[in-house]
């Protein structure tokens, strides 16, 4: 179905939704970090690289630009009106875990704007997912230093940037349950997912070698093969001041990303 | 043999400042069994409790890599409920207060102001701790120079 280019409401969103489609597929997008043609991209690398019949849909607060094809979600009506009252920088991206107490149908996947999908991934998304799948961030977990600092509260390698799930309803409910402590806690949903969850082996992981983080693996920059999926997250190296060269998606002119990434349609 | 993480060492019966102000208070308790969280690398105060026989001393720490036969691995904000009648917290900045879960109990409560990245509650002063755990009583109360700029902050009190 096309999208009127206007946002949805969460009720209006649900009641559209087709039942033979059994796999529903999100992203974010709001404020100006990323740009429409982000949203588009992400699209058509799904399209290409994924043969299981899908809908996408982009939380945004913004749909100008975005493509008809791809469905519209208010960004700021989604969860509780509860969760709003915490700043972003407690539990920064907690909307994402609103999508667990959607009553959709089959299997749930977000993936994150800052993602290159360059290679197929049916089989990824065509699992049983017992536990919401998360990133682990295999590339950095083999140094010595990995968990020197878990005592201290700042390790983390838990990456929510694609994540597939079936029902993980409970990782709502625990935290709205426990929110004031939660969001007290944890400045980004990945630490709190690390510290809460992968502690305590909740969530399951994609195996080593199916994603990659373009500005943290050793060597950085290149392509590996076998990776279907790519990340290039840098908001943590910008906050923590990390001396790192690292490039955002549309940084990588002349590099291997850039070709994959806009031969993907932007309209 | 090099510790693979931070709070493993075990410096023996050297006492430390902090370490010497936490065992005296415990003296002044009347409390029967006590909570040590986050014990890091004080396990020295653990071994001078567990000396008073009175006592009865458990160790909370979340970390897996610090497990050992006596330390319970686990969250104690998330995961588990403290029974003790005295908890002591040497890690107040990283967590929230406990004086706010728990009621009725004594507490010696430490916390720092170094505003590492992993500290979700910085303590600026002794009121910090006070005021966030609801100490309806305060005993006691003190302040350690750290490095730098930075010190310990510690109070003894119940709610």
């Amino acid at each position: 179905m096309l999208s009127d280019g206007t946002l949805q409401n969460t009720e209006d969103f649900l009641a559209r939704l087709d039942p033979e489609i059994k796999l529903n597929l999100f992203t974010f997008k709001w404020g100006d970090k990323y740009g429409h043609d982000y949203v588009n991209r992400l699209y058509h690398s799904l399209k290409q690289h994924c043969s299981v019949p899908f809908t996408f849909t982009c939380i945004t607060d913004n749909p100008e630009g975005i493509q008809r094809e791809i469905g519209l979600l208010d960004y700021n009506q989604i969860g509780p009106d509860s969760w709003r009252v915490y700043p972003q920088n407690q539990i920064f991206t907690r909307e994402k875990l609103c999508l667990f107490d959607l009553d959709i149908p089959g299997t749930k996947g977000w993936i994150d704007l800052d993602v290159l999908i360059h290679g197929d991934i049916t089989e990824m998304v065509s699992r049983d997912f017992e536990k919401p799948t998360f990133i682990l961030n295999h590339w950095n977990m083999g140094n010595k230093n990995s968990f020197k600092w878990f005592g201290k509260g700042s390790d983390c390698h838990v990456n929510s940037s694609f994540v597939f799930w079936q029902d993980a309803q409970w990782l709502f409910d625990y935290t709205d349950v426990n929110q004031q402590k939660l969001f007290f806690t944890y400045k980004s949903l990945d630490k709190y997912l690390y510290y809460q969850h992968w502690r305590t082996d909740r969530l399951a992981f994609w195996e080593e070698g199916l994603v990659d983080n373009f500005n943290f693996s050793d060597p950085p920059h290149i392509e590996r093969e076998d990776v279907k999926i790519t990340l290039f997250n840098t908001s943590h190296i910008i906050i923590q001041g990390m001396d790192i060269e690292a490039y955002e998606l549309d940084e990588t002119k002349g590099m291997w990303p850039y070709e994959y990434w806009t031969n993907y349609e932007t309209n | 043999m090099k510790p693979k993480v931070c709070g493993l060492m075990n410096i023996g019966r050297i006492m430390r400042p902090i370490d010497k102000w936490i065992v005296q208070h415990v003296q002044m308790s009347d409390a029967e069994t006590v909570a040590l969280v986050g014990p890091s690398d004080h396990r020295n105060v653990y071994k001078e409790l567990v000396d008073m026989e009175w006592l009865s001393v458990n160790m909370y720490d979340y970390d897996p890599q610090r497990a050992c036969n006596d330390i319970v691995t686990a969250d104690v904000v998330f995961d588990i409920e403290l029974k003790e009648d005295l908890i002591i917290n040497f890690a107040c900045e990283k967590m929230w207060p406990l004086g706010n879960i728990y009621k009725g109990r004594e507490f010696i409560l430490v916390g720092d102001n170094e505003h590492h990245n992993g500290d979700c509650n910085p303590i600026n002063n002794n009121k910090d701790l006070i005021k966030q755990n609801e100490l309806t009583e305060v005993w006691s109360f003190n302040q350690i120079k750290r490095w730098g700029n930075t010190k310990h902050f510690m109070v003894y009190g119940c709610n």
